[in-house]
């Protein structure tokens, strides 16, 4: 959709809001500092075009899951946000039900706007499909979340959260949303991933089906680079690519105590040119007047670079990125990972049942290191995980009822 | 003590940090509420997620989860002749946690179940509020007759083995019942109304002659005044000093403020309301008494 009939269309709802004629008429007259300040004529925002979908949009977008106030989702609009991304699932619907409440009284047009359906069933072990999983139910779901929306149509309907390059190319799926696609109800198809991103995305390329991919791309992620490999062949085919978790957990420790800095930490995804628009997942007037600031300038300085450091610290305390590292290194491929989160669990949860749980099912002996005399282990974030996982392990030595 | 105990017996204490901590009722594990139901077969074993893993499981979704105190989810599927049940246990920080964001899910519509502290069934579906615990059972195979019978056979059997005597949190009562609309009381914990400065609010949604607004109250920290909750929304607003009054103003993106102080608590009518003073004696009135 241009900006110019959006354009056109914000003049005309800014000339009946003077009147008092919009519910949103009521703003202050005078004020120190505005929370969030109207797009205008004079301040347009650098835009991108969607794949080939012909779709333009502003750089930053709005990922409207974690939002339950209208109020937040309507200042979004008017302060320049054209695309919203929700899902069928969030907040049991509730999240689509508050979009539709927004969009009544709002030209559908004006608003670019996704929702996302999971395929059910699906193994959550593996990542794939099952025999029983059907379009059927997909396309039941996704009829229930136009309802929800108040729209007969979305301009983008995805699959949601795919793993595995089989579960790009499942037939049931692929045809269901061909068929959304053919009856007008989703304008453009796509999936969506946060692990395994670049298998997927290069899965969604071969399939030759979607038109847009939603995936996961932050400065923390462990193989960013290849993540961004993926992006630029995704859209040198043609497909348009939307970024999701580039706030990147908010924080830099599991403690909450280092905050990363949200314009930079959004820049820098928008940085890659093969990215479309973020929507990154704010709920407050402050968070947005952040996310418009960045719509406005996108552009990353030197200075924000070099805020994306993780801050030098004596220890690394308890948070483990989960990259596997560890257990490829290990010179008996055991289940590191999984005692480093269970590790977690105990120091920073002070969660001892979840820790033992989890301890308990691995099928691991007791003393499981005793077989190599030097550990071939060595942790990126210099956590030790040798000790760790010992340590954790001692857990199998103590009465369950201690936490039961 | 035990965890003090258990860092000991393992022999470390490495970046473990000791502090005291305020006296806590004990907490009961998520996988205790999980039933067994007669005539049905657990499927592999029961699965466990805490915030750091949650969204392995939800995808999305989990960052309400984790804005409501999330603690960890016990899940557990069972099968019987082609059908399937899920149930999924939620413990969150505290009852009201638990019962935030239950009723952020929770519909207008759906057919409410007298189960735990409150619960509703829609198809395929059956979710309820007990303690700190937010309960969600799905069915997924079953022939529609039986489907509505099996969710609550197996809500029963949860709500059995969580907290004996639940109920909703006792502030709601201090909102005014009139002209509330059904199952719109909520409890926002994190950022309510969309700003960062204030504290969780309870706030139910109201309509009359056509017009729509919410009543709202929430308990100051030790650390402020009601007072200065509302000079503190004021300033987040971008209002300028003296606009407006210092309990009554126009918020640039929620429309008309009206508060008052009652104790500890700021109470509140937003939006379209002629006139907000019957409101605001009433929760005056409902709040309890050691202010």
């Amino acid at each position: 959709m241009g900006f110019e009939r959006r354009r056109f269309i914000q003049r005309g709802a800014a000339g009946l809001a003077g009147l008092g004629l919009l519910p949103w008429s009521g703003l202050a007259k005078t004020r120190k500092e505005p929370a969030v300040k109207k797009e205008t004529s004079k301040t347009r925002p650098p835009t991108r075009c969607l794949g080939r979908t012909g779709i333009t949009l502003p750089l930053v977008s709005m990922g409207v899951m974690n939002a339950d106030n209208p109020a937040v989702v309507r200042a979004a609009l008017d302060g320049g946000i054209v695309h919203l991304d929700t899902a069928h699932s969030y907040q049991g619907g509730r999240n689509e039900e508050m979009i539709g409440e927004v969009l009544r009284g709002r030209p559908r047009e004006a608003v670019v706007l996704s929702t996302k359906v999971v395929g059910m069933p699906i193994d959550r072990q593996t990542g794939l499909f099952t025999p029983a999983t059907t379009g059927e139910a997909f396309l039941e779901k996704f009829e229930l979340s136009l309802k929800r929306l108040g729209t007969s149509y979305v301009d983008i309907l995805y699959l949601h959260g795919v793993a595995r390059a089989e579960s790009a190319r499942f037939e049931p799926l692929l045809a269901a949303l061909q068929k959304a696609k053919k009856d007008g109800k989703a304008r453009f198809i796509g999936l969506t991933t946060h692990r395994n991103e670049p298998e997927v995305i290069r899965a969604a390329i071969a399939a030759k089906v979607y038109d847009v991919v939603l995936t996961s791309y932050n400065f923390r992620q462990e193989h960013r680079e290849e993540v961004g490999r993926a992006i630029a062949e995704a859209a040198a085919a043609g497909l348009g690519v939307i970024a999701m978790k580039t706030q990147a957990g908010v924080y830099f420790d599991q403690e909450k105590t280092r905050k990363i800095d949200m314009k930079a930490a959004l820049r820098w995804a928008l940085a890659h040119p093969g990215v479309t628009t973020a929507i990154p997942g704010f709920t407050t007037f402050e968070q947005l007047a952040e996310d418009l600031e960045v719509l406005a300038n996108p552009a990353m300085s030197e200075a924000e670079r070099t805020l994306l450091n993780p801050p030098q610290v004596a220890s690394s305390g308890f948070f483990c990125d989960q990259c596997g590292l560890c257990e490829r290194q290990c010179a008996r491929g055991l289940p590191l990972p999984d005692l480093m989160r269970g590790y977690m669990y105990a120091g920073a949860y002070r969660n001892l049942a979840a820790a033992a749980t989890l301890v308990a099912e691995l099928p691991l002996a007791d003393d499981l290191c005793r077989e190599c005399a030097v550990c071939s282990v060595s942790c990126p974030k210099g956590i030790d995980v040798p000790g760790r996982a010992r340590t954790v392990m001692g857990l199998r030595k103590l009465p369950s009822s201690w936490w039961v | 003590m035990r965890f003090l105990l258990c860092l000991l017996l393992l022999g470390g204490t490495e970046g473990v940090t000791l502090r005291a901590a305020a006296p806590r009722p004990p907490e009961v594990a998520a996988r205790t509420l999980l039933p067994a139901p007669a005539g049905w077969a657990l499927r592999g074993n029961a699965g466990h997620y805490v915030p750091a893993d949650l969204y392995e499981y939800i995808d999305g979704a989990a960052e309400n989860f984790l804005a409501y105190g999330f603690q960890e989810l016990a899940v557990a599927t069972y099968e019987r002749q082609g059908g399937e049940v899920t149930v999924e246990v939620y413990r969150h920080s505290d009852d009201d946690a638990a019962f935030g964001i239950y009723a952020s899910e929770r519909p207008r519509g759906g057919e409410m179940q007298a189960i735990g502290a409150e619960g509703y069934c829609e198809t395929g579906l059956l979710n309820f509020l007990t303690g700190p615990f937010y309960v969600k059972i799905t069915a997924f195979g079953l022939p529609a007759a039986q489907e509505r019978a099996v969710l609550q056979t197996f809500a029963a059997a949860t709500a059995s083995r969580g907290p004996a005597d639940p109920a909703l949190p006792p502030l709601l009562a201090a909102l005014p019942g009139q002209g509330q609309l059904p199952r719109s009381a909520r409890y926002l914990r994190q950022s309510p109304f969309g700003y960062e400065s204030l504290p969780p609010v309870f706030v139910a949604d109201y309509s009359r002659d056509g017009r729509s607004y919410r009543c709202f109250l929430l308990t100051a920290p030790a650390t402020t005044t009601p007072a200065g909750i509302a000079a503190r929304w004021r300033q987040a607003a971008g209002l300028a000093e003296g606009e407006g009054l210092a309990m009554s103003w126009t918020d640039p993106h929620l429309g008309k403020v009206a508060t008052r102080t009652v104790g500890r608590y700021l109470t509140g009518v937003l939006g379209d309301c002629p006139d907000p003073r019957p409101l605001l004696d009433a929760m005056a009135g409902a709040l309890p008494g050691d202010r």
